[in-house]
């Protein structure tokens, strides 16, 4: 790698201070530091420096995410099939039946019909919020951060497979430009990025994004509507006056799964969000490495669980088959939680920096997803807002944990 | 008695620790460098080619004649260094050898507690040995006119390849005791000893101190993580520290009537071919003390340890408080996708790389920052390796924002550069926390 070496030795000075394309200095750093380990010595503070930097902080974040993607690419071809089976056999057309209840079973099929739906989306987001952020860090003249690499992912995983490129794109742009870069660039953001992303698709265009539905991509690119647990059971508040026996988790829902499938993530959804265990195999890689925030996980997984069981101490929690009535452990299972809690309201950025910060932080994101998805009738999911509302709170729960460190140092002055 | 755990701080696990041996060096030439004294302003004594003792004073400080900084060795002096301004940077003894040292009066160890405290202090000041103690907040060197509130003397050496204090210490019990009771004579208050895990009995017995029991990771051995935990500095708080080898020195003055500057420094690090302890004085030659150790090829050598110490050439001197020099290589030439590779060689105290399955393993370190400067992302590593009630990144932006009348609040009182030195290390933004923490105290000095 030697030669390598040298011509990135020779091309810096073009692109160094006084060269002729010194405004594209970012770019050079990004593929050199990319390719290579930087060669700079300390001169100031500490000697040596620890062999982590950002880059391999955020490719740790990646590399928990991993499970999460493989797991979204093959579900999305194993409900294709399995619900394009469904409506073939309500179109009585048998053998189209038949042929996708096979494909249904073949992995390897599901996993390629999976992947023609979100190789394509990877492309187009990471294409777009790459060029946004060199545009950025040229104009800024800063270098090119790496958090990118897991916002970009992010993005992906929180979005339906149906959703026309050209929207994701525009998405990625927003959640980039408005959600980081107009603060400042990375550090300096109050929202998560790949959330803003999602939040701007879910208001402007929330035909595309699903409200207590979610869309499946079927296997001939038609799109099919599916109901999930959490839209079920929200709609089961407003039949429980009726006093019919109600059920989330049956046939006769419209869901043929039960709490196992689903905690596996053999659902309908957006492509990385079904999946609880992937979520806690990366949760698992999150905090044997350090990189995640234990505290803020189970703060979240405290606060869901907390409220959930206190939701079933209402009247409507009397009533089986209300959202009311679910539980703790259902509530952890479905919907966009795990995904939530374990790679968004863990992000350094916008989370509470401070460890006590943490806890509270944490346990509001719970606290605040469980009343959405009670309380609120519009929307049956409430992860993606609680954790943005509780981004814009992070600074102010830091600020009074800091504050009552100061006053204990003041106190005695 | 205390027992503090402290449960923040990381030990770096780094090649190149001293072994038990204890060489000799007797240096050719020495250095007293003025620089070494922040916040001082100094008067000439001597000029080049006067004749010194071992406690001849080279330099007083302005307004005190007892507030001198003298001669470690005999000799001659050789060279008087000045900088800018003709601000004194360092005088240079050619040592001849002999030890004669200057005579100063001697007590028996119980006696030096019914001395008065203006005598005391004033035969410290005398000998020089005034300066091998600290001054918090800052860390200046100690002013003549304050009574400090308390004095903290710590026993524990935390820093990477660090001496061993017992090794310090050995031989030495008597004058340490002494010491210690010289120490409790000019505060105001109490004398504080910080021991370790398995501390002797020198420092378990230790009288007219109170002492506390420390265990925990790096920073515990500095001055500054004890003081926060058994008495914080308010504002208008002073306090004084020092280290076992600046005690056992003020102790021999007074039982042996001499300046005996001697102590027990490590030679660490890969870039020597023997790692091991060494008795010498402040300010040696640092050529003469690593001789044919040094390896050849690219390395940095550092006055102290690898994360507060200061970068030297062989020509330049052992740093007055340095207690080792560590030799490590510098970074040579870019690494190809390093940050993709498992990294089972290498150290990092997240666990984002595989060398966390080897806990007992140690690590070569070369001076590189492993990564480019990035925005400060708030991962809590800063907290996760600093023991105290004290929000280093909040200070930080305190410091960057200038913000003058949150900073007493926000700690700046509390903390010095070296120990915010782990947060530079653990940093993932390549963040220079302890050199920015310098600059801030600098400019909050000005300020008040």
């Amino acid at each position: 790698m030697k030669f390598l070496e040298e011509i990135f030795h020779k091309a810096k000075p073009m692109f160094t201070k006084g060269g002729k394309y010194e405004r594209l200095y970012p770019l050079y750093e990004a593929k050199e530091s990319f390719l290579f380990v930087t060669d700079k010595k300390t001169d100031r503070g500490a000697h040596i420096r620890d062999s982590i930097d950002l880059k391999r902080m955020m490719i740790t974040v990646v590399v928990a995410m991993l499970p999460c993607l493989f797991f979204g690419i093959w579900n999305v071809g194993q409900q294709a099939y399995e619900h394009g089976a469904v409506a073939a056999a309500a179109a009585k057309n048998l053998e189209l039946h038949s042929q996708y209840l096979i494909s249904s079973r073949d992995h390897l099929d599901c996993f390629l019909f999976g992947l023609k739906k979100v190789l394509p989306l990877l492309i187009v987001v990471y294409g777009v919020g790459g060029i946004c952020e060199v545009i950025f860090s040229v104009v800024r003249k800063h270098e090119i951060n790496e958090g990118f690499l897991v916002t970009g992912l992010l993005i992906v995983l929180t979005l339906p497979p149906t959703i026309p490129l050209w929207l994701a794109g525009v998405g990625t742009a927003f959640g980039v430009i408005i959600g980081k870069e107009i603060f400042g660039g990375t550090g300096m953001n109050i929202l998560n990025p790949a959330l803003t992303a999602r939040a701007f698709l879910f208001f402007a265009y929330p035909v595309t994004m699903a409200g207590d539905k979610v869309w499946v991509a079927g296997p001939n690119g038609e799109t099919l509507t599916c109901a999930t647990p959490l839209g079920i059971a929200g709609a089961n508040v407003n039949k429980a006056a009726e006093g019919v026996p109600l059920d989330v988790f049956s046939p006769a829902s419209g869901l043929n799964v039960d709490i196992q499938t689903a905690f596996i993530g053999y659902l309908p959804g957006s492509i990385g969000e079904t999946s609880t265990l992937c979520c806690l195999i990366g949760a698992a890689i999150l905090i044997i490495s350090g990189v995640g925030s234990w505290r803020v996980m189970l703060g979240c997984v405290a606060g869901l669980m907390g409220t959930a069981w206190l939701m079933t101490l209402h009247p409507l929690g009397q009533i089986d088959g209300t959202v009311f009535a679910l539980g703790p452990v259902v509530h952890a299972c479905i919907g966009g939680f795990a995904l939530g809690a374990v790679f968004m309201a863990t992000d350094p950025v916008s989370a509470a920096s401070t460890n006590l910060g943490k806890w509270i932080y944490g346990i509001l994101i719970g606290v605040l997803c469980m009343v959405i998805r009670c309380i609120n009738p519009a929307y049956p999911e409430g992860m993606m807002l609680a954790i943005l509302l509780m981004n814009v709170f992070s600074p102010l729960i830091d600020f009074y944990v800091v504050k009552a460190s100061i006053n204990r140092r003041l106190a005695h002055a | 008695m205390g027992n503090y755990n402290l449960k923040q701080g990381y030990d770096i696990r780094l090649v190149g620790a001293p072994s038990t041996t204890v060489a000799e060096a007797t240096p050719v030439e020495v250095a007293v460098d003025g620089r070494e004294f922040p916040g001082l302003r100094f008067k000439m004594l001597v000029k080049e080619g006067d004749k010194v003792k071992a406690g001849t004073p080279l330099f007083q400080e302005k307004e005190h004649a007892d507030y001198c900084f003298t001669s470690p060795v005999s000799g001659t002096v050789k060279e008087v260094r000045r900088g800018d301004k003709r601000v004194l940077q360092e005088v240079v003894i050619s040592a001849d050898g002999k030890g004669d040292s200057v005579e100063f009066p001697r007590s028996g160890s119980g006696d030096i507690l019914s001395l008065p405290r203006e005598k005391v202090l004033a035969q410290i000041g005398r000998a020089g040995l005034l300066g091998t103690l600290r001054q918090r907040p800052y860390g200046l060197a100690p002013s003549y006119n304050v009574v400090p509130r308390d004095i903290f003397v710590t026993a524990i050496n935390s820093a990477p390849l660090a001496p061993s204090v017992e090794l310090q210490l050995k031989g030495h019990e008597a004058a340490f005791q002494a010491g210690l009771n010289a120490l409790s004579r000019i505060t105001s208050g109490k004398v504080h000893l910080s021991i370790g895990e398995g501390a002797s009995d020198a420092l378990v017995k230790a009288a007219n101190v109170v002492v506390h029991r420390f265990s925990g990771a790096h920073p515990v051995g500095n001055p500054g993580i004890q003081i926060h935990h058994v008495a914080r500095i308010r504002k208008g708080d002073t306090v004084w520290t020092a280290d076992v080898s600046a005690v056992i020195a003020i102790g021999r003055l007074f039982l042996e009537g001499r300046v005996a500057l001697q102590k027990i420094i490590a030679l660490s690090g890969e870039g020597l071919s023997e790692n091991l302890h060494l008795r010498t004085v402040p300010g040696a030659r640092l050529d003469g003390l690593l001789g044919s150790r040094l390896k050849q090829g690219d390395f940095r050598i550092i006055s102290g340890d690898v994360l507060s110490g200061s970068k030297r050439s062989a020509e330049q001197f052992l740093g007055f408080k340095d207690q080792q020099v560590t030799v490590i290589p510098e970074v040579a030439g870019m690494e190809f996708a390093g940050w993709m590779k498992p990294g089972f060689g290498r150290e990092s105290f997240s666990r984002t790389f595989f060398s966390w399955l080897t806990p007992g393993s140690r690590h070569s370190h070369h001076t590189g920052y492993h990564g480019g400067v990035r925005a400060l992302v708030q991962t809590g590593l800063y907290e996760s390796v600093l023991p105290m009630d004290l929000y280093p990144v909040h200070l930080l932006k305190g410091i960057l924002a200038q913000d003058v009348e949150a900073l007493e609040g926000l700690g700046i009182l509390e903390v010095i550069p070296e120990d915010l030195a782990l947060c530079d290390f653990v940093c993932v933004s390549k963040f220079e926390a302890s050199d920015v923490l310098r600059e801030g105290i600098e400019f909050y000095r000005k300020q008040g």
